[in-house]
């Protein structure tokens, strides 16, 4: 039987990931207050300590959607949040195609 | 009864350019090129069949096949997408759409008012410049087991043109462009791999329209080969239903490990 994409166990670290482009509390207690907002989802001590980590792989040992792992990042890491977007170049041809 | 004018399918994701211009025009210029085909074909409406990134459906819930049926959506505005892109939405061939397939044993989801993230938008900002042509949005779920079946998609997309040639008024004209893909690894080590050999393999098979080979693949052959991110094939093969199997013509294939994305567009002549 295929694994499921993802596990139960993880599912309170899911909401709080899934939560930050939702939730501007959530988002911004991961940056100023991150204890706070693992208090508030629930997370173990052992979680704690991956997120604290920020290590990719303890993160997504601790059995987290694959997708979610890309809030985080692009929460957490502006290289990547400018990398992963519309190039300006691309836009100026986009002109007139958004609203 | 209307008509299926033509089939598209493209990648979804547009990124900075830095590194890698050359590669990242060449994909550009591709979607720009499917959507002047479009334009071309003058259709009333486009489904587009794709799928979200945890923003409408996150874990707390997935369905397999869920449709748009708002008149109006506005862009989630991830990726850099003006978060007030707004784009037409057609309730009344949703609606009719959803009683098409229900009645023949396909129950699809609803949904009034996704906000559509970069899997919908940017798909939609070439096939509906400013939002202006009516879009329907197919969503699929590639996120969560189980993910339907490639024979399952292509069976659906067999629905959608019987929907179209049989329920819709005369002379409407209808595009369908599958959006996602090629292979590319989200969230799991393989970050940044692209599997160039299968993607050109894929992309072979929808050249000679071999359908059979395309509804024999199982998801977890597709994911072990393109990725968790490759999965999005099957919103291709929805399309190619649509559109009977007809062979398609690559429109740009670029194996961008700068975007960690095979990204490729194909078109296929109704």
């Amino acid at each position: 039987m295929a694994k499921p994409i993802t596990e139960p166990r993880a599912f309170h670290i899911n909401r709080m990931l899934q939560s930050i482009p939702h939730d501007p509390t959530v988002a911004m207690g991961l940056l100023t207050d991150p204890e706070a907002t693992y208090d508030r989802f629930g997370l173990s001590e052992a979680e704690r300590a991956a997120f604290r980590s920020g290590d990719a792989g303890a993160i997504r040992a601790l059995g987290i959607h694959p997708h979610l792992m890309m809030s985080w990042t692009l929460l957490t890491n502006e290289r990547v949040r400018n990398f992963l977007a519309i190039d300006p170049v691309h836009g100026a041809r986009l002109a007139g195609k958004g609203k | 009864m209307g008509k299926i004018v033509g089939g598209f399918a493209t990648s979804h994701v547009l990124f900075s350019r830095t590194g890698h211009e050359k590669q990242a025009d060449a994909v550009f210029d591709g979607m720009e090129e499917i959507g002047r085909r479009i334009d071309a074909l003058s259709p009333d409406i486009v489904v587009i069949v794709s799928n979200d990134h945890m923003l409408n459906f996150n874990t707390q819930f997935q369905a397999p096949f869920v449709v748009g049926i708002g008149a109006r959506y506005t862009a989630f505005g991830d990726l850099g997408i003006p978060n007030d892109y707004s784009i037409a939405g057609e309730p009344d061939f949703a609606q009719g759409f959803i009683e098409h397939a229900n009645a023949r044993d396909y129950d699809l989801g609803v949904v009034r008012e996704p906000r559509p993230d970069h899997g919908m938008a940017i798909p939609s900002l070439f096939a509906s410049p400013r939002g202006a042509r009516p879009i329907v949005p197919l969503y699929t779920n590639v996120d969560m087991r189980p993910v339907p079946s490639t024979r399952r998609c292509y069976r659906l997309g067999q629905l959608l043109a019987d929907y179209v040639e049989t329920g819709r008024p005369a002379d409407e004209r209808v595009v369908v462009l599958g959006a996602g893909g090629l292979s590319h690894w989200i969230g799991v080590e393989q970050q940044g791999e692209v599997n160039e050999a299968y993607d050109r393999w894929l992309l072979e098979r929808f050249e000679v329209g071999d359908v059979e080979a395309l509804t024999s693949l199982t998801i977890e052959e597709i994911e072990a080969a393109a990725g968790n991110g490759g999965v999005e094939l099957i919103n291709w093969i929805i399309m190619l239903g649509a559109l009977g199997g007809a062979k398609a013509h690559t429109i740009y294939y670029e194996p961008m490990t700068g975007w960690w994305t095979g990204m490729a567009g194909i078109a296929v002549d109704a």
